[in-house]
C-alpha cells in the first residue's frame, strides 16, 4: 500500500482494500486499487460514469469476484466469502440501481434483514429493531406500504434501512443522494454523520458533488479504473486532473 | 472462495468415479482402434448436427428476446407434419415442398408467433415466460394429434431415398446424414454472416449485450425478436424434417421432446454463445455415439441410453462457472402471491370439508375416484407453490418428485402402513428433492427450469421403471389411518381433503413467518438479500426440501387414492401441464393448486366421458392454448385476479357465473349434445354479462381482459412510462420543451439547468 492510495494503515482500519482488480474479458475495470477506510470515517468515492465505482463496490461486498488482490474488513482477508457471509461480518450496502423487495411492506423489507442478523447476534430482538429504524429515517408512516408502490427516493431510505438493520461496520452507500429531494438529502446528511459519530464507517460514491464533498473526511477519485488522486475534499477539488477529467470546470464543483 | 473450488473438485471426483465406474461396467468389449474411433465420430457429426440445428435456435430466441422456448421442440414437430402433407398427402415435389415448408411455413409461423404471444411476454416474470411457451407446446401437440390421427402413420422418406453416401471407417454415411452436418455447418456460417455483416445483425447483438442501451440507441426490438422468432421457426423445422427419417413414422410428442436432448448443447453456449452452442453439440453428439459404439446396457441399465442428453445436462449444470449474484431485478415485479387472513383460510376450509363430507356419498364411484385424485393432485401442487410462487424458482417437474413419494408409499407398505408411511414416503422425497436440485441450486433460475426438465425425463424414463422401483404395476391397499379404514372411496376423499387442506394451513403459516419472508426477499432480489446476510443456496435448499416433502405425500396419496401404482400416472407430459394449470390459476395462492387439480380432473372426465372421439381432442387442445393466452394477459394468475374483481365488481361476475351455470344446467338437464351444453353455458355467461352491463353504468373490469387487443400491451405501456418520464432509464420518446425538461431534472433530482 502506498501513501498516494489511501490513508495509512492503522488499528482501526475497518475496510482495507488492497490491489484489487477486475478485468470484462479484455476491459478492465478495476485496475489494482488499493484503499482503505477508518472507523467512524466517511469516505468519498467519485469519478466519471464507468470509471468502476459500483464494480468495486460489488467486490468488497462479494458481489463481483475480483480477479486480483485482497479484501479485508476489520483486517480478516475476505476476498473468498461469499456475500451473505461479508453481511455477517459487518458490510451493509446499498445499490444504485434499486434492489428493494419490491412485494413486501416498508417494515417486512428491514424486518427480513434484522432477522437475517439475528443469526450471528442473538442479541437482536428483531422486531424492536425495526421499529427503532423506521422511526429514525422517517419511515414509520409508511410501514404497511408495498415498497414497489413507493417513489425512488423513498424505497432509497427502504434501502438504507435494511442496510442498517444488520448493524454493520462499514457502509457501502452506491448514490444514496439521487432521487432525494435537497431537504431529504439534507436530512440524509444529518443521519449519516450521526452514524459516523457512532463509529460507522461509510464508502459513499456520489455524483452529486456538494453532498459528497460536503460529508467526507476524504475523498477519492476513481477513472478509468485507477484511483487519480486521494485527499481532502478541497485538495481533491483543486487537482487539475480531477477538473480536466470529471468536473470540466471550477465552476461545476461550487 | 477456496472451500468453494475444494467442493467443487470433489464434484468433479464424485462424477468422474460415477461415469467411470458406468463405463467400465457396461463395456461393450469392442477393440479400441482408429477404425472404431472414427466409426463414432461418424456416427456422432450427424447427431451433432440435430444438437447443433435446434439449439442454436434456443440460442437465438433465448439471447434476443430474453424467453426460453420450451416449444421450439412442437414447432419443428409442426413443421416437420406440414412438410409430411406437402409431401406424401399432396404429392408436391420433393424440392417444392422441402422450400415450402422451410422457407414459407416455418417463418410465417414464426413470425405470428412473435406477433402474437411472445412480444407481449417481455415484461413478465421467468416462470410466466416458461409456462407460456409450454402452454404453446401442450396447444401444438394437441393440434398435431387433431389433424393427423396419431394412429394413423405419417413417415417421411429421407431425402435421398435411393441410398448411397459416403464411406469411411467401413461406415456407410448416408445422403441424408451428409445432409444433415451440411445444414448445421450452412447454418452457422448464414448466422455468422448475418450478425456480423448485416445491420439487423448487428442490432440484435447490441440488444444480446445491453437491452436499455440499443433502446436508447434507437434498435427496434419488434424487428429484431420476430427475426429471432423467424429463425427459431426455421432451424426447429429443418432439425426436425432432418431428423424425422431416422425416427420412422412421424410422433407428435416423440419430435417435441426430443428439444429436451437439445438443451445440454444451449446449456454449455450458456444460452447465448452460438460457437459454444456448436462445441456443445458436438461433444454432445460425441458421448451419445460413445456410448453406442463401445458401451452396452442391458439389465437395469437399458433405458440409460436415451437420458443420456439429459444426464449431459445435468453434468453440465454442476460444472457451469459459479454466477456473480444477479443484480438487476425484473422491470416489474408483480405480487405473485396472495396471503390470506386465518379467517379466510378457516371460512375456505370449512366450506371445502363440508362440501366434501355431505355430498361426497352422494356422488358415483367414478367421480369420487376423480376428485379424489384431484385432491393428491392438488397436495402435489401445494408443494410447488413456495417453491414457484414465493420463492420464484422455476422448478417444473412436480410428478418426478411425487414418484418417488409414490414408490415409497407401495413400497413402505408392509412395514410402515397409514400416516408413518405416508411422513416417511415424504421426508424421503425431500431428500430427493435436494440432491435432485444440487446442480441447479447455484444456478440462476432459467438453468433450474432446464435441470428440472432434464431430472422429471431421467426419472420418468430410467429411474422409476428400474427393476427394483416400478417396473411393473402393482396394487396398493388405502391405508387404516388412526383407526380408521379407509378403504370406502368417500372415507379417502375426506382424508385427502384434509391432508390438502392441513397442509395449505401449513403453508400459510410458513409464508407468514420468518421464513417466508426471506423466501420473497430472496424472489424480489437476490442480490439485496445475500447483502444482508441471507444465504441464498440455504434457502433455496430448504424451500426445495419443504416442497420435496409436500410433493412426496401427494404422490402417496395419489397411488393410495387409485389404489395401485404406475410409471404411467406420472407422465412427463402429464407433470408439464399441471405446472401450466397451476401457474394458469395462481401460482402463490394455496387455492390454485386445488383448483388445478379438480380442472385436470374436470377435463380427463369431460374428455374422456362426455366428448368423446374428436371434440375431447378439441377440448384438450384449446385448454394449454386459452392457458397460455390466458397467462399472458392475466399474469398474476387467475384465482386472484378474479378474486380482486369480484371485490371490486361483483355484480357482472355473478351474473356471469349464473348464466354460466344455468345454461350448464340446462344442458346437463335436457341432454343436449356436449358441444351445443358448452355453447350453451358460454352464452349463458355472455347473457349475464351484457345484463350486469346494462345493470351498472361502469363498464366491467373483467371485459377489459377479454378485449386484449385494446389492452396496452408491456411495450407500449413502458413507451408510455418514459414519456411521462416515470422512468428516464427507459430513454426518451418525445421532444424535449421546456416544460419536460423541467420534470426531467426534478425526476432526476438535480437543480434546474437555468439555475446554474
Amino acid at each position: 500500500m502506498t501513501p498516494a492510495t489511501g490513508a495509512p494503515m492503522t488499528q482501526d482500519t475497518v475496510l482495507d482494500v488492497e490491489g484489487v482488480s477486475v478485468r470484462f474479458g479484455g476491459l478492465v475495470a478495476v485496475d489494482a486499487v488499493s484503499l482503505s477506510v477508518r472507523r467512524g470515517q466517511i469516505m468519498g468515492l467519485i469519478g466519471p460514469n464507468g470509471a468502476g465505482k459500483t464494480t468495486l463496490f460489488n467486490v468488497i461486498a462479494g458481489i463481483q469476484h475480483a480477479t486480483g488482490g485482497v479484501v479485508r474488513i476489520g483486517g480478516r482477508d475476505i476476498s473468498r466469502l461469499p456475500p451473505h457471509r461479508r453481511a455477517r461480518l459487518g458490510i451493509g450496502r446499498t445499490f444504485q440501481r434499486l434492489e428493494v423487495f419490491g412485494t413486501l411492506t416498508v417494515r417486512e423489507n428491514v424486518l427480513v434483514a434484522a432477522e437475517a442478523r439475528r443469526r450471528w447476534d442473538r442479541s437482536v430482538d428483531p422486531a424492536q429493531a425495526t421499529e427503532d429504524l423506521l422511526a429514525r429515517l422517517h419511515l414509520d408512516t409508511l410501514h404497511g406500504e408495498m415498497v414497489d408502490s413507493l417513489p425512488s427516493g423513498t424505497q432509497r431510505l427502504v434501502e438504507l434501512a435494511r442496510a442498517l438493520a444488520c448493524a454493520p461496520r462499514l457502509l457501502l452507500l452506491d448514490e444514496v443522494a439521487s432521487g432525494l429531494s435537497t431537504y431529504e438529502a439534507e436530512t440524509m446528511a444529518v443521519l449519516l454523520r450521526e452514524l459516523a459519530a457512532d463509529g460507522l464507517s461509510v464508502l459513499l460514491v456520489e455524483h452529486d458533488m456538494p453532498f459528497v464533498m460536503g460529508l467526507s473526511e476524504r475523498v477519492s477519485m476513481l477513472d478509468h479504473g485507477v484511483i487519480v488522486v486521494t485527499g481532502t475534499p478541497a485538495e481533491v477539488q483543486a487537482n487539475p486532473d480531477v477538473q480536466a477529467a470529471y468536473l470540466g470546470s471550477r465552476e461545476a464543483v461550487a | 472462495m477456496r472451500a468453494l473450488t475444494n467442493r467443487r473438485s470433489v464434484g468433479v471426483v464424485v462424477v468422474a468415479a460415477a461415469l467411470l465406474w458406468v463405463v467400465i461396467r457396461s463395456w461393450a468389449g469392442s477393440p479400441v482402434t482408429v477404425n472404431s474411433i472414427g466409426q463414432m465420430i461418424m456416427f456422432a457429426l450427424p447427431i451433432a448436427g440435430i444438437y447443433a440445428v435446434q439449439a442454436t435456435g434456443l440460442v437465438v430466441v433465448y439471447s434476443s428476446t430474453g424467453i426460453f422456448n420450451l416449444a421450439q421442440g412442437s414447432i419443428g414437430m409442426f413443421g416437420a407434419f406440414i412438410y409430411w402433407t406437402l409431401l406424401v398427402q399432396w404429392h408436391l415435389p420433393e424440392a417444392l415442398a422441402l422450400f415450402l415448408a422451410v422457407c414459407v411455413f416455418a417463418p410465417i409461423f414464426g413470425l405470428l408467433l412473435d406477433v402474437v404471444l411472445m412480444r407481449r411476454l417481455a415484461q413478465a416474470t421467468v416462470i410466466v415466460k416458461l409456462t407460456a411457451t409450454l402452454g404453446l407446446s401442450l396447444g401444438l401437440l394437441g393440434v398435431a394429434n387433431v389433424l393427423w390421427n396419431p394412429d394413423s402413420p405419417h413417415a417421411i422418406p429421407n431425402l435421398f431415398p435411393q441410398g448411397g453416401g459416403l464411406t469411411a471407417f467401413g461406415v456407410v454415411l448416408t445422403w441424408q446424414r451428409l445432409i444433415t452436418i451440411g445444414a448445421a455447418l450452412a447454418l452457422a456460417l448464414a448466422l455468422r454472416w448475418l450478425l456480423f455483416r448485416t445491420r439487423t445483425g448487428i442490432s440484435m447483438r447490441a440488444i444480446v449485450d445491453n437491452a436499455d442501451l440499443a433502446t436508447l440507441f434507437g434498435i427496434r426490438h419488434a424487428r429484431t425478436s420476430g427475426l429471432a422468432w423467424v429463425l427459431g421457426s426455421v432451424c426447429a423445422t429443418v432439425a426436425s424434417i432432418l431428423i424425422a427419417p431416422e425416427l420412422g413414422n412421424l410422433s407428435a410428442q416423440t419430435l417435441s421432446l426430443l428439444i429436451i436432448d437439445s438443451f445440454a448443447a444451449a446449456a454449455v453456449g450458456r444460452l447465448r454463445n452460438l460457437p459454444m452452442t456448436y462445441v456443445g453439440a458436438l461433444l454432445l453428439g460425441l458421448v451419445v455415439s460413445f456410448s453406442s459404439t463401445f458401451l452396452q446396457f442391458g439389465g437395469d441399465f437399458a433405458q440409460l441410453p436415451a437420458v443420456i442428453p439429459s444426464i449431459a445436462l445435468l453434468v453440465v449444470l454442476l460444472f457451469l462457472p459459479e454466477p456473480t449474484v444477479h443484480v438487476g431485478r425484473a422491470l416489474r415485479t408483480y405480487r405473485m402471491e396472495t396471503v390470506p387472513s386465518w379467517r379466510t383460510v378457516a371460512i375456505a376450509s370449512a366450506v371445502v370439508l363440508v362440501a366434501v363430507v355431505a355430498f361426497g356419498p352422494l356422488m358415483s364411484g367414478t367421480v369420487m375416484l376423480q376428485l379424489t385424485v384431484a385432491a393428491a393432485t392438488g397436495v402435489i401442487l401445494l408443494g410447488m407453490v413456495p417453491l414457484l410462487g414465493w420463492a420464484g424458482l422455476p422448478f417444473l417437474a412436480p410428478y418426478g418428485l411425487a414418484g418417488f413419494g409414490a414408490w415409497l408409499a407401495w413400497r413402505l407398505q408392509p412395514d410402515l402402513p397409514g400416516l408413518v408411511g405416508i411422513l416417511v414416503a415424504g421426508l424421503v422425497t425431500a431428500v430427493v428433492g435436494l440432491i435432485a436440485t444440487i446442480p441447479a441450486l447455484r444456478l440462476r433460475g432459467l438453468y433450474l427450469a432446464l435441470g428440472s426438465i432434464a431430472f422429471a425425463n431421467i426419472a420418468v424414463t430410467f429411474i422409476f421403471p428400474l427393476p427394483w422401483l416400478l417396473n411393473s404395476d402393482h396394487a396398493v391397499a388405502p391405508p387404516d389411518i388412526l383407526g380408521l379404514n379407509l378403504s370406502s372411496p368417500s372415507s379417502f376423499l375426506i382424508f385427502a381433503t384434509v391432508v390438502y387442506l392441513l397442509l395449505a394451513c401449513g403453508i400459510v403459516w410458513l409464508r407468514r413467518s420468518r421464513f417466508g419472508r426471506r423466501l420473497i426477499a430472496t424472489r424480489d432480489s437476490e442480490a439485496a438479500a445475500a447483502c444482508v446476510g441471507i444465504s441464498l443456496v440455504e434457502t433455496k435448499a430448504i424451500v426445495f426440501m419443504i416442497a420435496g416433502f409436500i410433493a412426496g405425500v401427494g404422490g402417496a396419496l395419489l397411488v393410495e387414492a387409485q389404489q395401485f401404482v404406475s410409471v404411467d400416472q406420472l407422465p412427463l407430459i402429464g407433470g408439464l401441464s399441471i405446472v401450466l394449470s397451476l401457474v394458469v390459476f395462481g401460482v402463490g395462492t394455496v387455492s390454485g393448486p386445488l383448483v388445478a387439480g379438480l380442472m385436470a380432473a374436470a377435463f380427463a372426465v369431460i374428455s374422456s366421458d362426455w366428448l368423446q372421439g374428436n371434440w375431447g381432442d378439441t377440448l384438450t387442445v384449446v385448454g394449454p392454448a386459452l392457458a397460455a393466452l390466458g397467462l399472458i394477459s392475466l399474469p398474476r394468475g387467475a384465482v386472484p385476479e378474479i378474486v380482486a374483481d369480484a371485490k371490486e365488481h361483483p355484480l357482472p361476475l355473478a351474473a356471469r357465473t349464473a348464466g354460466l351455470v344455468l345454461g350448464g344446467v340446462i344442458g346437463v338437464l335436457c341432454h343436449l349434445p356436449g358441444l351445443v351444453g358448452v355453447a350453451l353455458a358460454v352464452a349463458g355467461a355472455a347473457a349475464g354479462g351484457v345484463l350486469a352491463g346494462l345493470f351498472s353504468q361502469r363498464r366491467s373490469h373483467a371485459l377489459d381482459a377479454l378485449a386484449w387487443p385494446d389492452r396496452p400491451h408491456p411495450g407500449q405501456q413502458a413507451a408510455e412510462a418514459a414519456a411521462g418520464l416515470d422512468d428516464p432509464a427507459l430513454g426518451l420518446s418525445r421532444d424535449i420543451d421546456e416544460l419536460v425538461r423541467g420534470q426531467l431534472d426534478q425526476a432526476l433530482g438535480i437543480s434546474p439547468a437555468g439555475a446554474r
